[in-house]
């Protein structure tokens, strides 16, 4: 769809296909359920995700020609990427670790945010009394 | 990250930019064809009536972070990430008594920064004119280098040019108008804007259900639609007061006050706020669409046209491209127009010569947007990729100068000690919030930190304040 709008860039089309690798060797973790992967190599790439270290439950994320991919809206727990590449080609699984951040503080933080809107909402709404 | 999204020819591009330039700059020449004074130039001759009053409102607070910032709010923190970025709304809708209350004290007020120097001295007005320049500046450059990386995104148009012709025909409209031509645009502008929001919301839901999208949220991305996602819910308070921090303090909007006419402030920024509040709903519901519609994200920022052009094709990339741009167009001139007026009224009538005549302090002004344009400029060509995140530093910044604002505007008691305090330490907590724990509870922190201390020395405070104090700003 996106092509015929105007000049995607083509694909590597080396003659020996480099096989697809994330730009992140290590173990990503995130305490917003979101993360930006990025991968280079040889395209287009299907980007799957699993939450069993044997990847048996994968599913694909993504099949295109970009290296770059935006996850988000991820629960707490281990999850592992993959790249394939268009000839079977596959990197080495990336593992994300998503761990929010605690809810009970999140609860605090939001209610000292509430009282203190409630505090310039009352103090605006009684205006200015001794005038 | 954006490189890989060209949705539009660059000779498309050029036409467009090229037919937009000509119409910003022809409207600001012939609006400000009778400017003849400071009054004129930076107030508009405090003439503004309800209608382009409601509609600069509106467009001034529909940045292109509005445009291309809520749909990654939603994509990032789902549900509540986009009402946590309706929330800024509230910053509109609260100013609206406040601009009644400021015009009424300060009838012949200039800028944000006189009622500081009135109202609470000169030491309390450097701190302001620290944080207020920092918060526009990066606002303006931050605002300058995404025009210019956002053309090259959408049609590919070299990213120093792009920035180069929106800075400079914003620079020559802003100068050769003044506010009423930055107001003229911004009525045309935020027509633009809401007409091609809705319609691409409609034809979002054209292509896929609130069903859909639901489902597959539920399977796909759960924590967006989770009522408990802890980013989520510290980011709605949070962003209720980064808004409220940003209208309050800075003189975009003082500016606009002054410039309404008598009656019209408290309507204007109500109805502006009602007109903003479902935009970033509606762009944030584009994103959230995303998954449902097989659009695979490769940079958070340009979600908002990759779903547009997905559903629309090039008729989208069109109105993606010409929303963007008035986007930009309709906050930049407004924050040049508004620091010019600061740094001429507080810096160069207030320190340097307070005899100067109204044509004089006019020239100045204009003067003051050509330097704030070519500065801009410098800074944004080296396209440092950092610099635009800067301006989330500022949010425990602006939450730090509510309290003294509202209590300065309210209370008698309200005292220069509250104030410098307030914003001292409240800036500083808020910081020390933003490295520890995230930017989602900068502000939050930064504010109540001010808070307490703010309404602390109030209440120890023996001071009573005359507010005939704040009516000698002519």
């Amino acid at each position: 769809m996106l092509g015929i709008l105007g000049g995607l860039p083509q694909p590597a089309t080396a003659s020996t296909p480099i096989p697809p690798a994330f730009e992140t060797t290590g173990e990503l973790t995130s305490d917003t359920g979101h993360i930006l992967l990025s991968w280079e190599g040889s395209r287009p790439v299907t980007l799957s995700l699993a939450q069993r270290s044997d990847l048996a439950d994968s599913r694909p994320l993504y099949r295109g020609s970009r290296n770059a991919y935006f996850l988000s809206g991820l629960t707490d727990g281990e999850y592992f990427l993959t790249l394939t590449g268009a000839d079977g080609q596959q990197s080495a699984p990336l593992r994300l670790t998503i761990a929010h951040q605690s809810l009970q503080q999140a609860l605090w933080l939001t209610l000292i945010g509430f009282l203190i809107s409630v505090a310039i909402i009352a103090a605006i709404v009684r205006g200015a009394r001794d005038d | 990250m954006t490189e890989d999204i060209i949705l539009l020819s660059p000779s498309t591009g050029w036409l467009l930019l090229a037919l937009f330039s000509v119409l910003w700059i022809a409207l600001g020449a012939y609006w400000g064809r009778k400017n003849r004074s400071f009054e004129d130039h930076a107030l508009a001759g405090r003439n503004v009536g309800l209608a382009l009053g409601s509609a600069t409102a509106a467009a001034t607070w529909i940045t292109s972070n509005t445009t291309m910032l809520a749909p990654q709010f939603a994509l990032q923190l789902g549900i509540w990430g986009m009402l946590a970025y309706s929330m800024a709304s509230f910053g509109l809708i609260l100013f609206a008594p406040l601009a009644t209350r400021i015009r009424k004290l300060m009838p012949h007020g200039y800028t944000s920064g006189d009622f500081f120097r009135l109202r609470y001295g000169r030491v309390a007005w450097g701190i302001f004119l620290l944080f207020t320049l920092f918060y526009s500046l990066t606002w303006l450059v931050s605002m300058a280098m995404a025009g210019g990386i956002l053309l090259e995104a959408l049609a590919g148009i070299d990213y120093v040019w792009g920035m180069t012709v929106i800075l400079g025909v914003c620079v020559i409209y802003t100068m050769r108008g003044g506010l009423v031509a930055v107001i003229g645009t911004d009525f045309i502008q935020s027509l633009i804007i809401i007409i091609g929001i809705v319609v691409v919301g409609f034809a979002v839901l054209q292509n896929v259900s609130v069903g859909e999208i639901h489902a597959n949220l539920s399977a796909t991305k759960p924590a967006l639609i989770d009522v408990l996602f802890p980013a989520a819910i510290m980011a709605i308070f949070n962003n209720f007061l980064f808004g409220l921090g940003e209208v309050f303090h800075n003189n975009v909007w003082w500016s606009r006050a002054f410039a309404f006419r008598e009656g019209v402030g408290g309507k204007a920024f109500l109805i502006g706020g009602l007109v903003w509040f479902p935009i970033p709903i509606a762009a944030g519901f584009i994103a959230l669409a995303s998954g449902a519609l097989g659009v695979g994200v490769p940079s958070p920022d340009m979600v908002g046209p990759l779903v547009i052009a997905e559903v629309l094709g090039q008729a989208g990339a069109v109105a993606i491209f010409i929303i963007v741009f008035c986007s930009l167009a309709s906050s930049i001139d407004s924050l040049l127009a508004a620091t010019s007026d600061l740094v001429t009224e507080d810096i160069y009538r207030r320190m340097l010569h307070p005899a100067a005549t109204p044509e004089r302090l006019k020239r100045i002004a204009q003067i003051v947007t050509l330097l704030l344009g070519l500065g801009t400029w410098a800074v944004c060509v080296p396209r440092v990729g950092t610099l635009a995140s800067v301006l989330f530093f500022a949010g425990p910044l602006v939450g730090a100068m509510i309290w003294p604002i509202v209590t300065g505007l309210y209370w008698r008691r309200a005292s220069s000690l509250g104030a410098i305090g307030g914003m001292i330490l409240g800036a500083g907590a808020g910081l020390i919030a933003y490295f520890e724990i995230g930017w989602f509870v900068a502000s939050t922190i930064g504010t109540g930190v001010s808070m307490v201390w703010v309404i602390g020395c109030a209440m120890a405070s023996r001071t009573v304040f005359d507010w005939n104090r704040l009516k000698d700003s002519t």
